[in-house]
C-alpha cells in the first residue's frame, strides 16, 4: 500500500528537532509530512492534568510505587516524571530495550506528538569554539566540520523564534544570544553569587537561559511562574512542538501530520543513489505502507534515529544507511552528571519568594577555559538552585502533633543543590545497536545500548564535587550530602552521537550540512549528529543545526540538486 | 470521625507536651511488666480491615491533630491510608506495628485515652527517627512507622484542607518575587514544587 500524496520532505519524529524541521521546511515552501509514532496531544486540550490539584489525583501527585516499579522502572527515575506527567513517558514494559555496561543505561523518552519537547528542562545554551575545536585539540573524537561562526546566525535565528530568557554575560565559553529579560536569582542564590564571584573572578553564578518566555510573543503568553511545565502549558509560555513549531508549520498549509505511525525503515533506491521515502506502520498491528518524498529528515531522538538508520538495510548499505564504515551507533554519549553537593543555608529564615521559577542557577564551565589548568580534559558546569524546604521534611524527622504542625506551617529552612554536568568523551565502544533476537511491542528489533563512563568523566565529577563543597563553605552552608559518582548513563537525558558529523565518510556519518555522506537527500539533525558533548545543554545546538540544514536542503531542492 | 478540637496554638502545644510526658511516664511500667511476664500477653488477635481502619484513624488524629485548622481525620487521611493499604502501598507488616502499639498500650491502642495514645505514638516516633533509643522497637517496625508517618503527612498536606487551608495553594502565581520578607506566621506554599522536590 502506498500513500498517494507526494511530499517534498518527510520528517521522522515530532520532538524539538522534528517540529523545527517541519516548521523550517514548510516555511521555505516544501510540502512536508511529519511522522510521529505516538498519539496526538493537542496544545491545551491535550494537557489533561495541567490544572489538577494534588487532591484530585488518586496518589496525590506522588504516583503509585508499584506502578513505577512495574510499568515505569526507567522513566520514573527522571525528575520530570510524576503522576501528572506520566502520560508523556513511555510504558517501559511495552517498549523494552537491552543495555549492557556497568550500570544500565537509562533511556528516558516519550512517544507522543511533541516527544520530549513537552517534558524537557528548557535550558538553551550556545556552544563556543572551545567546544567545536575540542576534538581537534585533544584528539578525542573526530574534528567537527563546523565552527561557531557557521552556527552563530542559526543560533540567533532559533533564539528569536523560541524565545529564550537569560542574561548577557560576555563569557567566551558561553556566548550570549538574543535574550528576553532574565529571570531573577533569589536571596540565597544572590548571596552565593556575590561571595563566589568575589573569591573567584573567573567564575560566574547566573540565572539559567531557558525557553520560558518572560515577555509574550506571537500568540504565546509569558510565564506565569507555576513551574509545572512538564504537564504541558496552555499559555504556551515554554517552547514545545505544540506551542511553537507545530502552529507555525500548520500555518503554511503545507504540513501533513501523521501520528500513531512508526517508521520501520527508510527506503533507499540503489539506482538513484537516493532515499525514496519511508515504510511506516500505523498502529500496533497495522499494515506496512510506503510514503515517498524527495528528501528525508531524521529527527527521532539520538537512539531512535540511529535505530531507524540501522533498520534500513539495502544492497548498497547492508549494515544500515550510512553504515558502510561501521560508524552508525558508535561514539554515543551522554553528559556525566552527579549531585555534587546538597547543603542547608543558615541566616535567611526571614527571606522568601513568591511564585515558582521554572529555572535554575548555573555556574558555567570555569576549568580549562583560557588555558589548560587541570589534570583532566575539558570541563563541567553546575546547575542547581536554592529554595525553602516543604512540609515533606516532617517525614524525615521526629515530631508529631500540634507542635509538628506548627513547624510545618512555615516555610522550611533553605536548601541548596549543585548538580554537575560534565563533558563525556566520544568512544567507539559506547554504542547503540540492534538486538535482532528480540523485538519490541511493534515487532521491530530492540535497541541495545552499550555504555560506560571513563576515567576523564570521573575526574571531572571528582573536581566538581570538590569545588562545589569549597564554594558552599564560602557561604557557610551545612553540607548534607555530596557525590562524585556518575549517575547511570542517560540520567542527564542528553544522549548525543551515533551518527556524528565530520569531514570524511571514513570517520563520520554526516557532513557539515547534516547530510549522510553518501546520500545527499538524507539528513540527521537531532542529537545523533553530535561529535562531542560540550558540558552545556545541547538542545539549542540541535535546533540551530536543524534550521541550518533545513535551509540548505530547501536550497538544494530549489536548485534541482536533489 | 473525631470531633474537631478548636484549641489555640500555644495551649494546644502545651497540652500536647503534657500528653507526651504523661504517656512516656507510663510506658516503662507496661513494658517492664511485659518483659518480666511475657506469657501474660494475650494471644495475638488477627487484625481485620475494621481494626486496621480504627488504628489508622487513631494515629492520624494524634500525628496531625485538629488545631485552628482541621486535622488529618477531618482531611480524610484515614480513607487515603485505607486506599493505600488496599493498593499494597503501605508496608505489608503494618499489622505488626498495630500489635506492638497495642502491646505498649496494654490494651488496644484505639481504646486508650488520647494522652496515652499520644505518648505511645510519640515514643515510637522518637525511636523510629533516632531521637530516642530504648531499643524496644525493632528496625522493621521503625521502617514501618516512618513509612506510615510519611503517608499521613502526604495524605494531609496534599488534601484540599491541608494544602489550601493549613498551607497556601497558589497554582498560578502569575509573577515571581525573588526576594520577599516573610512574616512569622506566614503559611508555606504547598504549591512550591521545587521545595517539595528537595525536601
Amino acid at each position: 500500500m502506498t500513500m498517494n500524496e507526494a511530499f517534498d520532505a518527510i520528517v521522522v519524529g515530532s520532538g524539538v528537532t522534528g517540529g523545527l524541521a517541519a516548521k523550517e521546511l514548510t516555511e521555505r515552501g516544501l510540502r512536508v509530512v511529519m511522522i510521529e509514532r505516538g498519539p496526538m496531544i493537542e496544545h491545551g486540550d491535550g494537557y489533561q492534568t495541567e490544572f489538577l490539584a494534588p487532591w484530585e489525583l488518586r496518589f496525590r501527585g506522588f504516583g503509585s510505587q508499584k506502578e513505577k516499579e512495574q510499568v515505569y522502572p526507567v522513566q520514573s527515575k527522571g525528575g520530570a516524571f510524576d503522576e501528572w506527567t506520566k502520560a508523556y513517558f513511555v510504558n517501559d514494559a511495552l517498549h523494552p530495550y537491552q543495555t549492557d555496561g556497568p550500570t544500565p543505561f537509562q533511556w528516558r523518552r516519550g512517544y507522543q506528538l511533541g516527544g520530549r519537547s513537552l517534558t524537557w528542562a528548557r535550558h538553551c545554551y550556545r556552544w563556543s569554539d572551545l567546544d567545536f575545536t575540542a576534538n581537534a585539540n585533544d584528539g578525542h573524537g573526530v574534528d567537527w566540520p563546523i565552527r561557531y561562526s557557521d552556527l552563530a546566525p542559526w543560533y540567533e535565528h532559533v533564539e528569536e523564534f523560541v524565545g529564550v530568557s537569560g542574561s548577557a554575560e560576555g563569557l567566551p565559553q558561553l556566548p550570549d544570544g538574543k535574550f528576553q529579560p532574565p529571570m531573577l536569582l533569589n536571596a540565597v542564590e544572590r548571596h552565593m553569587k556575590n561571595v563566589v564571584e568575589a573569591a573567584h573572578p573567573d567564575r560566574r553564578l547566573i540565572i539559567g537561559r531557558v525557553a520560558n518566555l518572560t515577555q509574550k510573543k506571537e500568540g504565546r503568553g509569558r510565564c506565569l511562574y507555576r513551574n509545572i511545565c512538564a504537564r504541558g502549558c496552555s499559555y504556551g509560555a515554554y517552547f514545545s512542538t505544540q506551542s511553537a513549531t507545530l502552529p507555525a508549520a500548520r500555518a503554511t498549509g503545507r504540513l501533513t501530520l501523521l501520528t500513531d505511525t512508526v517508521v520501520e525503515r527508510i527506503d533507499y533506491d540503489d539506482a538513484q543513489k537516493r532515499v525514496s521515502g519511508v515504510t511506516v506502520r500505523k498502529g500496533a498491528d497495522g499494515a506496512s505502507e510506503k510514503i515517498s518524498a524527495r528528501l528525508v529528515f531524521v529527527c527521532a531522538g539520538s537512539v531512535n534515529s540511529v535505530a531507524v538508520l540501522l533498520r534500513s538495510t539495502s544492497p548498497a548499505f547492508p549494515k544500515g544507511l550510512g553504515n558502510n564504515h561501521d560508524l552508525v551507533g558508535r561514539y554515543f554519549m551522554d553528559h556525566a552528571t552527579a549531585v555534587s553537593a546538597v547543603a542547608m543555608v543558615p541566616g535567611f529564615d526571614a527571606r522568601g519568594y513568591f511564585g515558582n521559577r521554572p529555572n535554575n542557577l548555573i555556574i558555567p564551565r570555569f576549568r580549562n577555559v583560557h588555558r589548560s589548568d587541570a589534570e583532566f580534559l575539558r570541563g563541567y558546569g553546575f546547575q542547581g538552585g536554592a529554595s525553602r524546604t516543604a512540609w515533606l521534611r516532617g517525614a524525615k524527622q521526629a515530631g508529631i502533633g500540634a507542635e509538628m504542625k506548627r513547624q510545618l506551617h512555615r516555610a522550611g529552612p533553605w536548601k541548596i543543590l549543585l548538580r554537575a554536568y560534565a563533558e563525556c568523551l566520544p568512544r567507539a565502544d559506547n554504542r547503540v545497536s540492534l538486538d535482532h533476537g528480540k523485538v519490541d511491542g511493534q515487532g521491530l528489533p530492540q535497541v541495545r545500548i552499550s555504555f560506560s563512563y571513563g576515567a576523564n568523566e570521573r575526574a571531572l565529577l571528582a573536581d566538581a564535587e570538590s569545588e562545589a563543597l569549597a564554594m558552599l563553605r564560602l557561604i557557610k552552608a551545612d553540607v548534607l550530602s555530596h557525590s562524585a559518582e556518575p549517575e547511570p548513563g542517560g540520567s542527564a537525558v542528553h544522549e548525543m552521537g551515533g551518527a556524528r558529523m565530520g569531514r570524511s565518510p571514513k570517520s563520520s556519518v554526516l557532513n557539515a550540512n547534516n547530510q549522510v555522506h553518501e546520500i545527499p537527500n538524507l539528513f540527521v539533525t537531532d542529537g545523533a549528529a553530535m561529535s562531542s558533548t560540550a558540558c552545556q545543554n545541547p538542545t539549542l545546538t540541535y535546533m540551530a543545526l536543524t534550521a541550518r540544514a533545513s535551509a540548505y536542503a530547501a536550497e538544494l531542492l530549489k536548485e534541482g540538486q536533489l | 470521625m473525631a470531633k474537631r478540637r478548636d484549641i489555640g496554638t500555644r495551649s494546644t502545644a502545651l497540652r500536647d507536651r503534657r500528653r507526651v510526658i504523661a504517656g512516656l511516664a507510663c510506658l516503662p511500667l507496661v513494658n517492664s511488666g511485659m518483659a518480666s511476664n511475657p506469657g501474660s500477653h494475650a494471644v495475638v488477635k488477627k487484625i481485620g480491615d475494621a481494626d486496621r481502619a480504627q488504628f489508622l484513624e487513631a494515629i492520624c488524629e494524634v500525628v496531625v491533630p485538629a488545631t485552628e485548622s482541621p486535622g488529618a481525620v477531618e482531611a480524610g487521611v484515614p480513607a487515603y491510608l485505607a486506599m493505600m493499604w488496599h493498593e499494597g502501598l503501605l508496608p505489608s507488616n503494618l499489622d505488626n506495628l498495630i500489635h506492638e502499639m497495642d502491646r505498649l498500650a496494654g490494651q488496644r491502642l484505639v481504646g486508650a485515652p488520647y494522652a496515652r495514645k499520644s505518648a505511645i505514638i510519640s515514643a515510637v516516633d522518637a525511636e523510629a527517627f533516632g531521637a530516642a533509643s530504648s531499643g524496644r522497637l525493632s528496625e522493621d517496625l521503625r521502617v514501618v512507622w516512618r513509612s506510615v508517618k510519611r503517608q499521613i503527612l502526604i495524605g494531609y498536606y496534599t488534601s484540599e484542607v491541608g494544602a489550601s487551608k493549613e498551607l497556601r495553594y497558589e497554582l498560578v502565581p502569575r509573577r515571581y518575587d525573588a526576594d520577599i520578607l516573610l512574616e512569622d506566621d506566614a503559611p508555606a506554599f504547598s504549591s512550591d514544587w521545587r521545595a517539595l522536590m528537595v525536601s
